[in-house]
Parts: C-alpha cells; structure tokens; sequence
C-alpha cells in the first residue's frame, strides 16, 4: 500500500502537485490519467524516492520514502516513461547489475523466465545502446519487477510494445497481488486493467472513483476524461 | 532561410547564458583556466623569443591545426550524429543535404569564434610584452589552418562513424599533401579540394545520422553473475571503462608522458632536443618536471574518471536513486573503482625514475599518491553536485584549474624540504594521513549531495 498525505511539488514557480493526498491500497490497480503536465510522472517518480518534494508525507507499506527510504525502496518497482540505462551494458549484464543492486540471490532464472515471456531472450546478449525503444521497455520492465515488489509503478507501460507483449503485461497487472498504480493518457489500458482511477489536472485531483463506477456513470472512462477535463466533443 | 542552422546555434547559445548564470562558480573557473593556458602560451611565446631560438613556425601551425581538428570532430559528432532533435529537420521537405551542411555552418562558426578569441587575447597579450606582431601573412596561413581543420574534422566525423570508412581515405591523402606542401597556394588548394569532398560527403550524411554498431557480447556471458553490490558497481564501472577502451589509454598516457618527461629530466640540456624545447627544458628542475608530469597523468587516470563517476549517471541515475542501498555505499564503491585507473597510472612513475634516477623514487612514489587523492577529493564531490546538468570538459576545465594551484602550493612547500632528508619522510607520512582524513570528508558531503531530501524535511516526518 502506498499512501501520500498532502503533498506538494514544485519545479520552481510551477506547481507540479498541488496539495494532494491519495491511498493506493493493496491487491487493487489504480491508473492515473491527466493531460500532458498534469503531474502523473512526477507523482509517480516521488512515490519511487526518485524525486524530491517540498511538503508531505509519503509512505511505502508504512515505511517513510524520507526516512526509512531504503525499506520503502526494497518494496517498489518502478518502470519509467523514459527507460534510459547503460548503453555498454548488454540486456543479460544490465539485469544482473539490478539483480546485485537489490541483493537477488537467485534471480537468474527468474530473469530467464521473464526475459523468454516478454520475447527479449534472443537480444539479451547485445549492448543496450543497440536497443530499440521497444526493447528497452522490455528490459526496464523486467527490472522492475524481477524482486517481486509489492507496490509496482508504471508509468506508461505500454508505450512502445508489441500488441503481444502489451496483452501479456495487461494480463500480468491484473493477475498480480499487490499495490499496482499506473500512469497512462489510454483509456483502453484504464478500462482493461485498472480498479480505480484518478483524474489529475494541473497537479490537482479532479476525479477519484472505481473504474466501474466511471463506466457506470459515464459510460466510457475516455467520456469520463472529456468531462472531468471540461472538453466538448461534438 | 538557414532555419536548422539559427536554431542549432540559439539552443546552444540559450543554454550557455543558462547554464553560466545557474553555475557561476563553475564558469569562472573555466573560464581562468581558459586564460591561464593562452597566458601560459604566450609568456612560452616571449621567452622563446627573447632567447632569440629557432622556431619552426609550421611545427605550431600542424599543432593548431590538429587541436582544432579533434574539436570539429567532437562538435559535429554533439551537433548531427548523435543529435536526435536532427530527425526533426531531417524529416522535413528541406533538403537533408543542406540541413546538414547548415549543421556544419554551426561547427563551422564555433571554431573560427573560438580561434578569433584565442588569437585576439594571445596577440593582445604578446603586443603587450613588446613584441612586434606584424605577420599577417602568418595570421591568414593559420586562419585557413583552422578553416581546413572544420572541413576535415567534420567530414572525418561523418565517415568514422559509418559503416563506409574508405571514405576516410581521401582525407587521409589531403593530410598528406599537408604535410609535403605547406604554402598558403598550397592549403588553398587542399581547402578547395576539400570543399568539394564535404559536399560529396554531406550527400552521404545519412550512413553516420545515429549511427550504432550492433555488438553482441557472447564471451562475456561466463563473466555474467549476480555479486555483492560493491562489487556490481566496480564491475559495472569497470566493464564500461574497458569497453570505452579508456584501461588502454590511461596506461599508454601514463607510460608516454613517464618516458618524455623523464627523457626531458635527464637530457633537456643536451643538443638533440630541439633549441626552441630547449629554451625552457634547460631551465626547469626535476622538481617541477615531476609536477607536470604526475599532474597530466593525474588529470587523465584520476580527474577524468572521478568526475564521469556521476557526470557518466546523467541520465541513469534515477536507477541508482531507485535501489535499496545508501548513498554512502554507492559513493564508496564508485570510488573504489577507481583503483584500477590508479593502477594503470604506476607505470609513469617507474618510467620517470628510470630517466631521473632512483633518488626521485620515495618523491614520484608519494607525488603520485597524493595528486591522485586530492584528485578524486576534489573530483568525486563536483561530480556528484552536477550530475546531469554540465558537460564533463566544462566541468573537468574548472577542476584542473583548482588543482593546479593546490598541488602548485603543495610544490612550493616541498622545495623547502632537501629531499634525502629524512624530515621529508614525516611530511610524506603526514600529509598523506590528512589527505585521507579530507578524503572521508570528501565522500560524506558527496553522499550528502546526492540526497534527495533535506535535514529539515528528515527531521519533520
């Protein structure tokens, strides 16, 4: 469970989350949606410890991202927008860095696994510099979540993907237990995937509900979006 | 009309005025080095010609010309081969040539700014001391020098990283033609010649355009393990200094620059050097060979891969923040990398003392280890504050500048010492013990920097 009690980011004059308080609770999937800048990626960085903030408080299964962050950080995987790692590395070696980074004993054959599911085993040798976008999603996927975290963050997972790939890690997220919380502007990945969903809209939250009461009430999580956003399609 | 070239050169400009206005400690320490070495050139330049010695005024032109060469290289490679924000105007209806030829302009305008403010300042400085600087001639001969170094320094950049590398061959053959015929009707010809195989070239720009050679590495996979973290980050750290082919040429900088200063130690005097070396190669001790050659192999084998520690993380390292491990234990093994650069820096030492005899040895030994330290002190710290933000050559200009003036002082202490006593045994000892002692110092407030959050936000949740 990850739970964020009035928290607020700045990137200098600009609020990136203004005041905002969320419980992702356990064995549910939270998507949150927004417009671009709306603060997704930025509240998803800080629930990572990757990104400092100004004010609030950030808890990761009861431990402090502040202090207690090497605990909280054991507990979290974390799949970023962007997946930059080392170019000279090849996929096998960059994963058996992570794997040493988080003292996984025995991950080898769990990275096989992963590594042979997401059909990344044939590359798993070549320099990641070599990599496409796509690929290097596939790596960056399996380091978040080869240690079997309780709270896994996706920030636009699956950007990038193969349509296979993209069912299998849909399929993955609603099997897992666990606090799962993804960022993502795709309404089919909400509506296919998630428990609950959050509008953000200039770092605030404009809507917070379960996605089948959003399907209930609006009929669609895009129509939702529409209106929480104040946009009239015609 | 030349839109790629107007933005390429605002971003760049834009991002110079802010960076020196968010860093500007880091800039005035560039920016004093930057003097210091054109200083340092011409108070060479006047003694040269005080003494009244023989210079051979095209033995400073290939100098030039060469220095000038490797920075048109690197620019065009930062400008157009690794550049992504290139795809947008490549994908435009404009002619990739010309987009391509305006990203030249670029580089084009950045050398001869950079000639026409390193020249200006070394001939205002010249013309200060009284000497007459009437040479035009030689002013036009080396401004073409630096023309024809772009050209060839960009087209070298263009088919190095390509899969078609003969193309390299007629820059090879107008090198040549250089060499043999040095005359300004000469250059001007290779300078034609050579504009029109950068046409030919930028028509071809698109086989280097994000060029990356596919490597798979099925040797290493036995090498492959999981391990303890410290020792995953020396490995990681080392597999990328090897791969960079960096071991190699620490270890040939250390072993050359050994062998030429102390070649310089024990026969600067003597008539094979050539006069205008020799000028000044007669008149320093080994004292102060020992120091410059322990602080070019320093800033190589020490400053260099103390400063990519971080500079290198630029963009990974959210991964490292991401981890369970402290940042203590992330600084200390980072550091600890750094043995197998310190290592490769040994041979200088054996060389130097081959040349200036066994006497030198306790002295080179204990120079060594302490530039070494108060290298990675310095280095690790800065680093650390400008992960992401800064170039590593901005970064690694202000920090030889600091250096220099530290173990300049240090120098100026040591020649009170006589160095068979044994008193120079306590200060080797004690100063050693107090550079470690900063050093520890060195690494917590690194850690320190890294941290995300503040005292006051610790303390309140």
């Amino acid at each position: 469970m990850i739970s964020i009690k009035n928290l607020m980011k700045r990137y200098d004059k600009l609020i990136a989350l203004d005041n905002v308080s969320f419980v992702f609770p356990e064995s549910k999937v939270t998507a949150i949606m927004g417009e671009n800048g709306a603060g997704k990626t930025t509240l998803l960085k800080i629930c990572a410890g990757i990104l400092p903030f100004e004010q609030g408080e950030v808890k990761v299964d009861e431990y402090s991202i502040i202090n207690d962050s090497i605990s909280a950080r054991k507990r979290i995987g974390y799949l970023p927008e962007m997946p930059y790692m080392y170019d000279r590395l090849t996929g096998r070696e960059f994963l058996f860095y992570i794997a040493s980074l988080r003292s996984l004993k025995d991950a080898e054959s769990e990275i096989n696994m992963y590594a042979e599911l997401l059909r990344i085993d044939h590359f798993m040798d070549h320099e990641l510099g070599t990599y496409s976008k796509g690929m290097k999603q596939k790596i960056s996927l399996i380091a978040a979540i080869m240690h079997n975290p309780n709270n896994l963050l996706l920030d636009e997972p699956v950007w990038g993907l193969d349509p296979l790939t993209s069912r299998t890690l849909q399929e993955f997220v609603k099997r897992r237990k666990g606090t799962t919380i993804i960022a993502t502007h795709s309404p089919q990945l909400v509506e296919s995937t998630a428990d609950n969903v959050y509008i953000l809209t200039h770092g605030r939250v404009k809507l917070s509900s379960s996605v089948s009461d959003v399907l209930e009430k609006y009929g669609s999580v895009e129509e939702a979006y529409f209106k929480v956003e104040g946009v009239n399609i015609a | 009309m030349l839109e790629t070239y107007n933005t390429v050169l605002v971003d760049s400009v834009r991002n110079l005025i802010k960076n020196a206005r968010e860093s500007p400690i880091l800039y005035f320490w560039f920016g004093f080095m930057l003097l210091f070495s054109i200083l340092s050139i011409s108070v060479l330049s006047v003694v040269i010609i005080w003494t009244e010695a023989e210079i051979n005024i095209m033995d400073v032109f290939f100098t030039i010309f060469f220095l000038f060469m490797m920075k048109s290289s690197v620019d065009f490679y930062r400008y157009f081969i690794k550049s992504s924000q290139v795809s947008y105007a490549l994908s435009t209806p404009v002619s990739q040539r010309k987009t391509t030829f305006e990203i030249f302009l670029v580089v084009f305008w950045v050398q001869l700014g950079l000639w026409a403010l390193f020249s200006g300042i070394y001939t205002l400085i010249l013309s200060a001391s009284g000497v007459y600087m009437g040479h035009p001639e030689l002013y036009v001969i080396f401004t073409l020098g630096v023309i024809l170094s772009t050209i060839l320094g960009s087209t070298v950049a263009l088919h190095f990283f390509s899969i078609h590398r003969l193309r390299l061959i007629p820059i090879g053959i107008f090198l040549l033609c250089l060499w043999f015929f040095n005359n300004i009707f000469s250059i001007i010809m290779i300078i034609l010649a050579s504009v029109v195989f950068l046409f030919w070239s930028l028509r071809n720009s698109l086989d280097s355009f994000q060029y990356a050679k596919r490597k798979e590495r099925i040797k290493d996979i036995e090498l492959v393990g999981i391990r303890n973290v410290k020792a995953a980050i020396i490995n990681k750290e080392t597999t990328i200094i090897w791969r960079d082919n960096l071991l190699s040429s620490f270890i040939f900088s250390s072993v050359s620059t050994g062998v030429f200063i102390g070649y310089l130690t024990a026969f600067g005097d003597e008539t094979v050097i050539p006069e205008v070396l020799r000028t000044i190669t007669e008149r320093l001790s080994p004292l102060v060979y020992a120091f410059l050659g322990t602080y070019i192999v320093i800033m190589y084998t020490a400053v260099f891969p103390s400063l990519n520690l971080f500079l290198a993380e630029e963009k990974t390292m959210w991964l490292l923040r991401l981890m369970p491990i402290s940042n203590k234990k992330i600084i200390k093994s980072k550091v600890s990398s750094l043995t197998l650069s310190f290592i490769a820096s040994i041979p200088y030492v054996a060389f130097f003392v081959a040349f200036a005899g066994l006497k030198y040895l306790l002295f080179s030994l204990w120079l060594l280890v302490f530039s070494y330290l108060m290298a990675v002190l310095i280095s690790v710290p800065i680093g650390a504050k400008y992960v992401g933000k800064k170039s590593d050559i901005l970064v690694l200009y202000s920090v030889a500048m600091l250096l220099f003036i530290i173990l300049g002082i240090t120098m100026s202490l040591i020649s009170l010492f006589d160095l068979q006593s044994i008193e120079i045994g306590f200060f080797y000892i004690i100063s050693i013990l107090i550079e470690i002692g900063f050093l520890f110092g060195s690494l917590h407030l690194s850690s320190n920097i890294i941290t995300l959050y503040s005292k006051k936000q610790k303390i309140s949740s």
